[in-house]
């Protein structure tokens, strides 16, 4: 909480000089966020030249913008707000998320990570998370079946799985009341539940 | 029917389970609640299952790894920002309103040069096809009519005479009966009389008619033509009283220095002839124009006056000169 807050009071100390035209400040401020944007971007629209693109075009909204932000909210949501409405508008506006097609050579790891996949999300064993992360074919696995979800869902699944928001942070990001953002996640978390069920079958 | 509403109230409250164990591995419950949802998965193996299967799904999606943003993304960042601002801060190539008020005063300036241009070409066609008023017209057959541009006459008529103050009482005699005193200014100097003549053509033809009487008492009678476009006048000696009114009729110099030259080659050819004589035997008789004389009808009765203001190119400038040999 102390550091919640003193991370606050830094990024508002940072906010009044970049009004006043404080490049240093400026390139802290993109410093500081830049990693958790790109991540939570890529995460949502599944490529990496997209999101650097999109992570850029944030970043030259917020500085742009950067006298509107009138303090209501974090500093941390408003840029959160910013970034996934541009990407939701941009995963909108594409017709379907282009993903790197499985060749023949990778139908090995394949079903090596649809085994472990299996394993993973079987009653009988209990959950181990450094053997999913050891996986990379698993975790592209994962990526593209998370890029299955609609917009709304896999928003809110990333915000919360991924950028480990709180609820009320999700809330203010995609302008949801809180019973919403409680519905849709679990909506959310179902359908991939389900969506990973069927690419195992 | 009541089997139907049964399994929807199921699904609805395993729906609100489900939230409720979300909000339990998101931390999101209070501690109340917390509590009772340990109770539950306790005592429901069904809910635990659940549990479990949604911790998963969680852990899943979270176990993929933190991606950073590639590397240089700041400068990207800076410059996007820069190139903005220096393209917001051009002034903007195509103004709409400024473009119409071009396109407005170019319109205004298109309509003022074709105005001007049509009121050239009407000036350029007056000038060709409208009669002019100030050109005279002489009739030449009665029914066409020809434009000739006037000019003044300018000359020097030198006469010589023995007989001075008798010539010089002939002369003064003659411009008082034609009505010239105003327009001649007489001197004398070094013995030799100077009457500077300026009047209308018909003025001037009727005081050398006037003064033809004499004629037969000059040793000799020289008309100088003065031009400007020439080098040197053009003199007729033993000139005529009624050559001299010929040339005076011509309307233009060149008319002018053209009878003059002939005048004075038939001059000279008389000259040479055994009978000589001041006047000789003119070539073209016909063109000589009859002189405008006096008409006496009493004692009392005063000579016409012919004299009138002279018109511009009607005028005649006639310096006469009477000296002794």
């Amino acid at each position: 909480m102390n550091e919640a807050a003193s991370i606050r009071i830094d990024d508002a100390v940072l906010v009044q000089r970049c009004r006043k035209g404080d490049s240093e400040a400026t390139e802290r401020l993109i410093l500081r966020y830049q990693n958790r944007v790109y991540n939570i971007i890529y995460r949502m629209c599944g490529n990496a030249d997209d999101a650097a693109e999109l992570t850029q075009d944030t970043f030259v909204k917020v500085i742009e913008n950067i006298d509107r932000f009138a303090g209501n909210s974090t500093f941390y949501t408003w840029v959160f707000r910013i970034a996934v409405n541009l990407t939701l508008n941009f995963c909108q506006r594409r017709s379907k998320v282009a993903y790197h097609s499985i060749d023949v050579e990778q139908h090995d790891q394949n079903w090596q990570a649809t085994a472990l996949l299996k394993k993973f999300l079987s009653n009988e064993t209990s959950p181990d998370p450094a053997l999913v992360a050891q996986n990379h074919e698993l975790l592209r696995l994962l990526q593209e079946t998370l890029a299955e979800l609609d917009e709304p869902h896999r928003a809110v699944i990333v915000l919360r799985d991924i950028e480990q928001m709180t609820y009320e942070q999700i809330a203010k990001v995609l302008n949801l009341q809180m019973g919403t953002v409680k519905s849709r996640l679990n909506r959310a978390r179902c359908n991939l539940r389900d969506l990973l069920e069927k690419r195992l079958k | 029917m009541q089997s139907e509403r049964l399994i929807g109230e199921e699904v609805e409250m395993k729906d609100n389970i489900d939230e409720f164990l979300n909000a339990y591995i998101d931390g999101e419950l209070t501690q109340r609640q917390q509590i009772e949802i340990q109770r539950l998965i306790k005592h429901d193996e069904q809910v635990a299952k659940r549990l479990n299967r949604l911790q998963k799904s969680k852990m899943l999606v979270a176990s993929l790894p933190r991606l950073d943003a590639p590397a240089g993304m700041v400068d990207r960042i800076m410059t996007a920002l820069e190139t903005k601002a220096i393209l917001e801060h051009q002034p903007a190539i195509v103004n709409p309103h400024a473009g119409a008020a071009y396109l407005f005063a170019r319109k205004l300036v298109t309509a003022a040069a074709m105005i001007t241009l049509m009121a050239i070409l009407a000036v350029v066609v007056y000038t060709i096809l409208a009669p002019n008023s100030e050109t005279p017209t002489i009739a030449t057959n009665g029914t066409a009519t020809v434009a000739l541009a006037t000019e003044d006459f300018y000359g020097r008529l030198e006469l010589t005479t023995a007989n001075l103050a008798a010539s010089n009482a002939v002369l003064a005699r003659a411009i008082e009966s034609q009505g010239l005193e105003n327009s001649v200014e007489a001197q004398t100097v070094n013995g030799q009389n100077t009457y500077n003549l300026t009047c209308s053509r018909a003025g001037a033809k009727a005081l050398i008619a006037r003064l033809s009487g004499i004629w037969k008492n000059l040793d000799a009678a020289t008309l100088v033509l003065q031009t400007d476009t020439f080098a040197k006048d053009v003199a007729v000696n033993t000139v005529t009283a009624e050559q001299i009114a010929q040339i005076i009729d011509k309307d233009t110099l060149n008319e002018r220095i053209d009878v003059a030259n002939e005048l004075a080659a038939a001059n000279k050819l008389a000259k040479l002839m055994p009978n000589e004589n001041m006047l000789p035997g003119m070539p073209n008789h016909t063109i000589i124009p009859t002189l405008v004389m006096p008409v006496l009808t009493g004692d009392n009765a005063s000579p016409t006056k012919v004299a009138a203001p002279a018109k511009p190119g009607e005028r005649v400038n006639l310096t006469i000169i009477l000296r002794t040999p």
